[in-house]
């Protein structure tokens, strides 16, 4: 009797589940059909705002003019020879910046006098709208891939400082106290109970740092380069040729979107138990 | 345990004022006293600046093997003499001892629970039982045996590779049962570790408890809002007052063990024990 009441029950939850599914799964082919509806409209407007003169070819070109040069700009190899230099500048950057900024975040974490003597001047630094250095590093590092790594990892370092620094901070204090009431020495709390619950909040860091690398790279190179996606569009710019500026910007956002998968496709494996 | 551990306890001298209290003449606690609270003061810094007395002249004598419970109004004070008790806060005034040593931070020999889990939220449910035995630097296999043990014990077996988030809230609370238990401590000190709970999983845990307890007659400190909780589990049962917190009761229940959490309650003893204490209760 109970069994059979339970073996129902359980019937009925696949059944509710199954349906469930079916419905999440129709409701995101939904989704898809409406986005492509949204992309197409987008394509049409713009196609049509110049084809009947609405606003001149001068200053946005058209979708097909900017898939072509995309095609060339492909086929052609020369996306292979930018991306070289501006993902180079962007890894770089990311790499030494976030290492660099997630281990002074952990040190000041840890050793609070060194924290509050330091403290005024990194919110000062942070504070400071860093692109605006660029022109300084150029000046000190040259037009090469080395100015544009400084300045992507000035923006990193202090991203992932920040956060790392605010995440080891708020261990929750009901665990702080269990901790420590547990026997645990201040080592001990710092590796298994701080550095993990920072980690979500350095994270955050991270997803936020790629996109300021990026950003980092190719500001650097519009400002003074000889390769690189940035370099490229100030080159486009300059010479009228917005479609090629259109694309470059595709280019970048596809790689960007790229990147910021790749950081929350590590996230979910590291941090399998935040449902 | 011989029934007349409740010594005498300069409790009611607080009443005068409190500061000539003679908290300088402390004593090393006599062999089989697990804990020792002697004349202890806790001062805090009031929310409007001045300071606020929440716990005054306080002395407990825990013997060995004694389940003691304190109950009380709210802000009486309860939670600050565990956790002094458990050298998670230093009196202001007056000593506690453990095992006859001085309590100066907390001791590995003591085992604190409270009502919030505390789980780590990135360990499975067998990891969190773990979690003290690898602080003792316990090997790897060792900590299986026992974890796979405890949780047996408290009926989650099947959820060893569970994470807190997967878990109810009486789930959760037993594996911090199970994690107090896992570092086997001669004392134990629990903060209203059932208050979270259901009535029913409260019971369930209750008798979890008392059967685990059983077993091993650790020295017990229960603070907690149950005064049916409190009469059922202890020996020995501490009523605090608030204003300052101080003890206004102290009282062997003298109650048979072993027992069951469960039926103690309508056992007439149970019954005056428990109307006795709530008058009191009652009439502050
Ligand atoms: N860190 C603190 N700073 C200032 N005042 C405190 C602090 N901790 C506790 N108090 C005060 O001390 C008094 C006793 O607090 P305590 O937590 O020991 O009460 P309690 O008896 O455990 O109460 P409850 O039953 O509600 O848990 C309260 O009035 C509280 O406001
Ligand atoms: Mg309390």
């Amino acid at each position: 009797m109970v069994a059979s009441k339970s073996s129902t029950a359980n019937r009925a939850d696949a059944v509710t589940a199954s349906q469930a599914e079916s419905k999440k799964a129709s409701t995101s082919l939904l989704v898809w059909t409406l986005r492509l509806g949204f992309l197409v409209a987008l394509l049409a407007v713009w196609h049509y705002a110049v084809q009947w003169g609405y606003v001149p070819e001068f200053y946005i070109s058209t979708p097909t003019k900017t898939a072509l040069f995309l095609w060339k700009y492909i086929a052609g190899g020369e996306i292979f020879v930018d991306a070289s230099y501006t993902i180079y500048e962007t890894l770089m950057g990311f790499s030494i910046g976030s290492v660099a900024g997630i281990v002074s975040g952990l040190l000041l974490a840890r050793f609070t006098t060194a924290d509050r003597v330091l403290s005024p001047f990194l919110s000062g630094f942070n504070a400071l709208p860093r692109v605006a250095l660029a022109p300084l590093f150029i000046l000190w590092f040259g037009i090469g891939t080395e100015s544009k790594i400084v300045l992507a990892f000035s923006l990193v370092f202090f991203i992932t400082l920040v956060n790392t620094n605010a995440g080891a901070r708020a261990t929750d204090s009901d665990i702080m106290m269990m901790a420590r009431a547990m026997g645990a020495t201040s080592r001990q709390t710092y590796l298994k109970v701080v550095l993990p619950y920072a980690i979500p909040s350095i994270f955050a860091g991270l997803r936020l740092a790629a996109v300021y690398a990026l950003l980092g790279a190719v500001v650097g190179e519009m400002l003074a380069a000889q390769h690189g996606w940035g370099r490229q569009i100030t080159y486009y710019s300059q010479t009228f040729e917005v479609a090629g500026v259109f694309g470059l910007l595709v280019v970048l956002a596809t790689f960007s979107i790229g990147l910021n998968y790749l950081m929350v496709l590590a996230e979910q494996r590291l941090l399998r138990w935040k449902q | 345990m011989d029934g007349n551990s409740a010594k005498a306890i300069p409790y009611e001298s607080a009443d005068s004022s409190g500061v000539k209290s003679p908290s300088a003449v402390s004593r090393k606690p006599s062999g089989d006293i697990a804990i020792s609270v002697q004349n202890v003061f806790q001062i805090f810094k009031g929310h409007e600046g001045k300071p606020f007395t929440a716990v005054e002249d306080v002395s407990i004598d825990v013997p060995a093997g004694q389940f003691l419970a304190i109950v009380g109004p709210s802000g009486c004070g309860k939670t600050t003499v565990l956790n002094m008790m458990a050298g998670l806060v230093a009196p202001s005034k007056g000593q506690v001892y453990l095992n006859n040593e001085e309590v100066k931070g907390p001791s590995r020999s003591m085992g604190y629970m409270f009502a919030r889990d505390a789980l780590l939220p990135w360990r499975t449910a067998r990891d969190n039982v773990e979690f003290g035995l690898e602080l003792r630097g316990v090997p790897a296999d060792a900590r299986r045996a026992r974890s796979q043990k405890l949780l047996k014990l408290v009926g989650l077996s099947k959820f060893e590779n569970a994470y807190p988030s997967q878990l109810s809230q009486g789930m959760r609370q037993r594996v911090a049962l199970a994690r107090t238990m896992a570092i086997e401590p001669d004392i134990f000190l629990l903060d209203e570790p059932f208050a979270a709970l259901d009535a029913q999983t409260k019971l369930q845990l209750e008798s979890e408890f008392e059967l685990l307890w059983q077993d091993t007659h650790k020295t017990a400190v229960l603070v907690t809002h149950d005064l049916d909780e409190a009469v059922a589990l202890a020996d020995r049962i501490l009523v605090f007052g608030a204003n300052p917190g101080r003890i206004i009761l102290d009282r062997m229940t003298n109650l048979p063990r072993p027992r069951n959490v469960e039926s103690i309650r309508y056992m007439p003893e149970f019954q005056v024990v428990a109307r006795e204490i709530w008058e009191l209760l009652r009439s502050k």
